[in-house]
């Protein structure tokens, strides 16, 4: 059998959302929406996905390869922008309608997770967590490698670290690699995406934290999506760009490695230049601690 | 920025930012047009679309200079725009300052 995948390409209403990648791959609950698409499509006895994207597309072709992890075949098609249902309909199915599951699951727009069309993700950011709260429960109890109820309605996946003296309320979710610190109180309703840091004395509820996000010491989120330094009160639509570091940043593991590489080539290029004033300061350094 | 005295109040308003930049700036000000006999200092923020921590700890201090001078004195402030409200609620100044809203 086969079925037409149709990416969302822009949607104004949750401009920033896709601040940093497409609104397929957005992470709800540790997937994101089109892994959750592909997983419900198999289960439909579905073999073969045409995926038709218009915004970024690389960023999708790199995430779904060929399908294989799926055990499906997909192809990604390119579009300049995203075609209407109807309009893709005619376009695509051209072929003998028996290959294709029965209207209307045989083209969908992922503008909703599967079974859940009553809660459109991507109509306002209120909505968007509605759509989450929704698909929590679906999402946890699902066959998801390493996580597991750390307390009632807490899910957590692997290497989670949560202090001792670290409060959770259900329902709430821990993301791979969450660190939790000590006086903190999570929850309830707080999705933590993966590899998110949490710091002493941080209250979160009602809100979602986008993956390798670090909260700082003694913040409180309340009713919001937050996301590297970006703030978004889900109920009032307003958005921020957090200043300060300290509150609520961006970690990415990657840059900071490259920047320190960069600081350890820069150290050494300083060396290579000013070998012999190195070696005073080494040599002066020597003295005084023997000294 | 202005700074007006009407009585007891200390009235401010049309601050643009409230940070690094300038938190400096607007602690001497303030400090500088804090006359005694004043009881209440308000702070207007609608026209503020800038505010980060520097700017949060002007307002503490701000807050308390005032009380050391004179116990009775508060700090209001009014009409923040929603991302300066949502900066006041991130570091949780909206349960340490009043906030009047229009």
């Amino acid at each position: 059998m086969r079925a037409l995948l149709i990416c969302p390409a822009e949607r104004p209403e949750v401009v920033n959302l896709a601040q940093t990648m497409p609104l397929g791959l957005v992470p709800l609950v540790g997937k994101n929406i089109l892994e959750y698409w592909l997983e419900h499509l198999v289960t439909k006895g579905v073999g073969e996905v045409t995926l038709l994207v218009s915004d970024r597309p690389d960023q999708i072709k790199a995430f779904v390869g060929n399908g294989g992890r799926w055990g499906l075949n997909v192809e990604v098609v390119v579009e300049p922008w995203e075609l209407p249902l109807h309009f893709a309909r005619t376009k695509y199915l051209t072929n003998s309608k028996d290959e294709w599951l029965e209207e209307p699951d045989d083209v969908i727009v992922m503008d909703y997770v599967p079974g859940l069309a009553q809660y459109p993700l991507f109509k306002s950011y209120a909505g968007w967590f509605a759509a989450l709260q929704a698909w929590m429960p679906h999402a946890v109890t699902m066959n998801r490698i390493g996580v597991h109820e750390i307390k009632p309605g807490v899910w957590a996946g692997r290497r989670v670290r949560v202090s001792p003296t670290a409060y959770l309320e259900g329902p709430c979710f821990l993301g791979e690699g969450v660190t939790i610190g000590p006086l903190t109180t999570i929850g309830p309703m707080a999705v933590l995406e993966d590899h998110v840091v949490v710091e002493a004395g941080s209250e979160i509820s009602h809100s979602f934290i986008g993956p390798d996000t670090m909260v700082g010491k003694l913040t409180e989120v309340k009713n919001s999506l937050a996301w590297g330094s970006t703030l978004i009160n889900w109920k009032t639509n307003s958005c921020v760009t957090v200043p300060d570091p300290i509150l609520l940043c961006a970690l990415n593991g990657k840059s900071s490695r490259a920047r320190s590489t960069g600081w350890l080539r820069q150290l050494s290029s300083l060396y290579s230049k000013n070998k012999e004033d190195f070696q005073g300061l080494w040599k002066h350094l020597l003295m005084n601690k023997e000294g | 920025m202005k700074i007006q005295v009407e009585g007891e109040n200390l009235n401010v308003s049309e601050v643009e930012e409230l940070g690094l930049a300038n938190s400096n700036v607007f602690g001497t000000a303030m400090r500088a047009a804090l006359p005694l006999g004043i009881k209440n200092i308000n702070i207007d923020l609608s026209k503020t679309d800038y505010m980060d921590c520097s700017g949060l700890g002007a307002l503490v201090a701000l807050h308390n200079i005032a009380r050391n001078q004179n116990g009775d004195i508060s700090v209001n402030l009014a009409n923040p725009a929603p991302q300066v409200q949502q900066m006041f609620e991130l570091t949780r100044m909206d349960q340490f300052f009043p906030m009047a809203h229009a």
